[in-house]
């Protein structure tokens, strides 16, 4: 597993980033890390797997033992960081209250995706009594693509935007951790099958040429176990059983889904090989589970999938 | 009613939905069964990822929109009497335009397209990509040169995001706001602004501290510069949200069996009700249901003693293909009857008003004319039927 402590999860729209997420911050868990999830944005596919009976917020709640959540929002990281740098409380909450504050927030471009990542980068800061930072990992779900470039970008931008003045300092400092390879690394979900493998491969072109951002894994989920050797065979055999046959039915049944799965496998292992040999990145397929409520047991046979082997530095 | 004659219907079909339920495959999809019942039909999609391009055949798409060659459709094997057109819009230059069209003068265009500010704003401004669609949508339909046309809105954290965003617009534009902006500038300068409340002190000395007063500048200056705009732009946005909610226009939700919506279906109706856009039709994309009987057999002991009495009988001694059919069938039994529960649930919220089609998943990607045509006659039943 990758040893570097900020790790960020992107990809398109429903490949699975949450799980995925959900499942390297328990995998680092079992390793013994001390690790902080994040939950970047409006939504809540973590902390509904992880913790669906308690209320996360921006204060980093432990979940289970190792285990912290926090859902980092633009709007409450501005809030927070008014907080920090004006005490007085009065004053804040007027200015909290106002529809001119209201109405800035929404307006101010790129404002809120600064916040948030500055937010992360705050949390990466703090540290423990005998100096070591106080997580060991900070793992990121940043939801799709799109949303999530956006994101990781931002304090680049505004350091460019904003050439002087307390945005421009505090950005730059953002945007160097970000780009840093020995602390940060943004790995990318895809499943196998055309349009997210394509995106997936726009992704990673952009977070290396334009955005410069170290890539780490590339996670293929959902992906099928192969089938054992005759499969096609014993498939083969099972469509010449009579139906009249005591079996009959069973064999229809039985052949209609396995040949379904055959040839999913096949259209599978011909794409993944393509999008393999083209990223010339490390891939790790993750399998395809199937529950009729996906929770907490699927996330850790995922996690168990990605460990158990010790966190080494990948070359 | 059927999802074909609820097509039929309407000369606009907003698709709404998360990303990642194949709601641009979905858009294409009923644009070429309109073209192929003879419309003249229309897809605009804001997909940055160029995903539908690819299953239409072409390498990029223009934001003006482009007309299929027929050629392809007929090599596609398709009989399309209709025409069939695809555009994808581009954010940024729909912007510029936008400003072009409103602005009073050239000056004045000039002056709000290189202003850093809007730059950055008409990039990143939430629901501003959203609005462009619409804006867009909006033109396409003026111009009358379509019969139908189906939109495939930005893939959304939620599907209400896309209906709110008319509403944060005219927000952002509204006027008594921008007053506080614009003044200051127009007349003596900050120091003049910072006296006027206690609020506005603190907040601009904060902005100043943090952004230099350059950025403030430029945001004044875009303001001042909009000023001239507003009342036509006002007057837009009021055109735009009737095209929305006329009789003309349905809207489509697209969701997978696996989504956080299928838990809201009723919530989801309510709201879009209040919104006045109410939701006239569910794709439920990409089910794995199986046959009756395929799900009659569900004691896996008693289905592996089945199987491997079929594999003995047929010469084939080898437990571990006995193994891996059953763990296939039994997956395949769990997913099926996990869709059903979960499509019963959703089913159960909503109106009967609603139009609801299932749609299995298809045993290969949508990704050309052709399986688009395959996923045509699964979502419209073959063909439109007229409406009673």
């Amino acid at each position: 597993m990758d040893p570097r402590p900020l790790q960020f999860v992107v990809g398109k729209g429903g490949v699975g980033k949450s799980t995925i997420t959900a499942a390297i911050a328990i995998a680092y868990v079992r390793a013994g890390r001390r690790v902080l999830a994040i939950e970047l944005g409006r939504r809540e596919g973590l902390s509904r797997l992880l913790a669906p009976s308690i209320a996360t917020g921006a204060e980093p709640v432990e979940v289970r033992p190792g285990l912290w959540l926090a859902r980092v929002q633009g709007d409450d990281a501005l809030a927070e960081y008014l907080e920090m740098v004006v005490p007085i409380r009065r004053l804040l909450n007027i200015v909290f209250a106002s529809r001119m504050y209201r109405y800035f927030v929404a307006a101010a471009p790129g404002l809120k995706e600064l916040m948030a990542i500055g937010k992360i980068w705050f949390e990466r800061q703090k540290k423990r009594e005998d100096g070591r930072p106080l997580w060991d990992t900070i793992v990121v779900d940043a939801g799709a693509s799109g949303q999530s470039l956006q994101y990781l970008q931002m304090p680049a931008a505004a350091a460019r935007t904003f050439r002087k003045g307390l945005v421009h300092r505090e950005s730059e400092r953002v945007a160097a951790l970000l780009s840093d390879a020995e602390t940060t690394a943004v790995h990318v979900v895809a499943i196998p099958e055309d349009m997210p493998l394509t995106e997936a491969r726009e992704v990673l072109a952009r977070l290396a040429n334009e955005l410069k951002l170290p890539v780490g894994t590339v996670y293929l989920n959902r992906t099928r176990a192969g089938a054992p050797e005759g499969a096609t065979i014993a498939v083969d055999a099972l469509s010449r059983v009579s139906s009249d046959s005591p079996n009959g039915a069973l064999a229809t049944a039985v052949h209609a889904t396995a040949t379904r799965s055959l040839a999913w496998i096949r259209l599978q292992e011909d794409k993944l090989d393509r999008f393999e040999r083209g990223v010339s990145r490390r891939c790790v397929r993750l399998p395809l589970l199937t529950a009729e409520e996906f929770g907490l047991a699927e996330i850790e046979q995922l996690a168990d999938a990605l460990g158990p082997s010790p966190v080494t530095r990948t070359p | 009613m059927s999802l074909a004659s609820l097509i039929a219907e309407h000369r606009i079909v907003v698709c709404v939905g998360s990303g990642g339920v194949g709601k641009t495959t979905v858009a294409a999809t009923l644009a070429l069964h309109a073209a192929t019942e003879g419309r003249r039909a229309m897809v605009l999609t804001i997909d940055p990822a160029r995903r539908l391009a690819q299953s239409l055949g072409l390498r990029e798409l223009e934001s003006k929109g482009q007309r299929i060659d027929p050629e392809l459709l007929r090599a596609a094997g398709l009989d399309v009497r209709g025409t069939l057109s695809a555009g994808m819009l581009d954010q940024k230059s729909a912007w510029d335009e936008f400003i072009a069209r409103h602005a009073p003068s050239e000056a004045a265009c000039r002056t709000i397209l290189e202003n850093e500010f809007y730059q950055q704003m008409s990039r990143s401004f939430a629901g501003s990509t959203e609005y462009m669609a619409i804006e867009e949508l909006c033109r396409i339909d003026e111009s009358g040169e379509y019969d139908l046309i189906v939109l495939d809105t930005p893939p959304t954290g939620h599907a209400l995001d896309f209906l709110e965003a008319p509403q944060r617009l005219e927000d952002f534009l509204d006027r008594s706001m921008i007053g506080w902006f614009v003044r200051p500038y127009a007349a003596v300068g900050w120091t003049a602004w910072k006296t006027a409340s206690r609020t506005a002190k603190f907040l601009f000395e904060r902005i100043e501290q943090a952004t230099g007063v350059e950025t403030l500048r430029q945001i004044s200056e875009f303001f001042v510069a909009m000023e001239a705009m507003f009342d036509g732009i006002a007057e837009r946005s009021r055109r735009v949200r009737a095209v929305l909610k006329s009789e003309r226009t349905a809207f489509v939700l697209v969701t997978g069996p696996d989504e956080q919506v299928l838990g809201q279906g009723e919530m989801l109706t309510e709201k879009m009700a209040a919104l006045g856009m109410p939701l006239r039709g569910v794709v439920l994309n990409r089910l794995h249901p199986l046959p009756d009987a395929a799900m009659e057999e569900d004691d896996p002991a008693r289905l592996r003693e089945g199987v491997h009495a079929l594999l003995e009988a047929s010469g084939i001694h080898d437990r571990a293909l006995t193994e891996w059919l059953v763990k296939n069938h039994t997956v395949a039994q769990a997913q099926a009857r996990a869709e059903a529960i979960r499509r019963e649930m959703f089913e159960s919220g909503l109106p009967e008003t609603v139009v609801l089609k299932g749609v299995p998943e298809l045993e290969a990607d949508v990704h050309d004319l052709a399986s688009l045509a395959r996923l045509a006659v699964l979502i419209c039943d073959g063909g439109a039927t007229p409406s009673a």
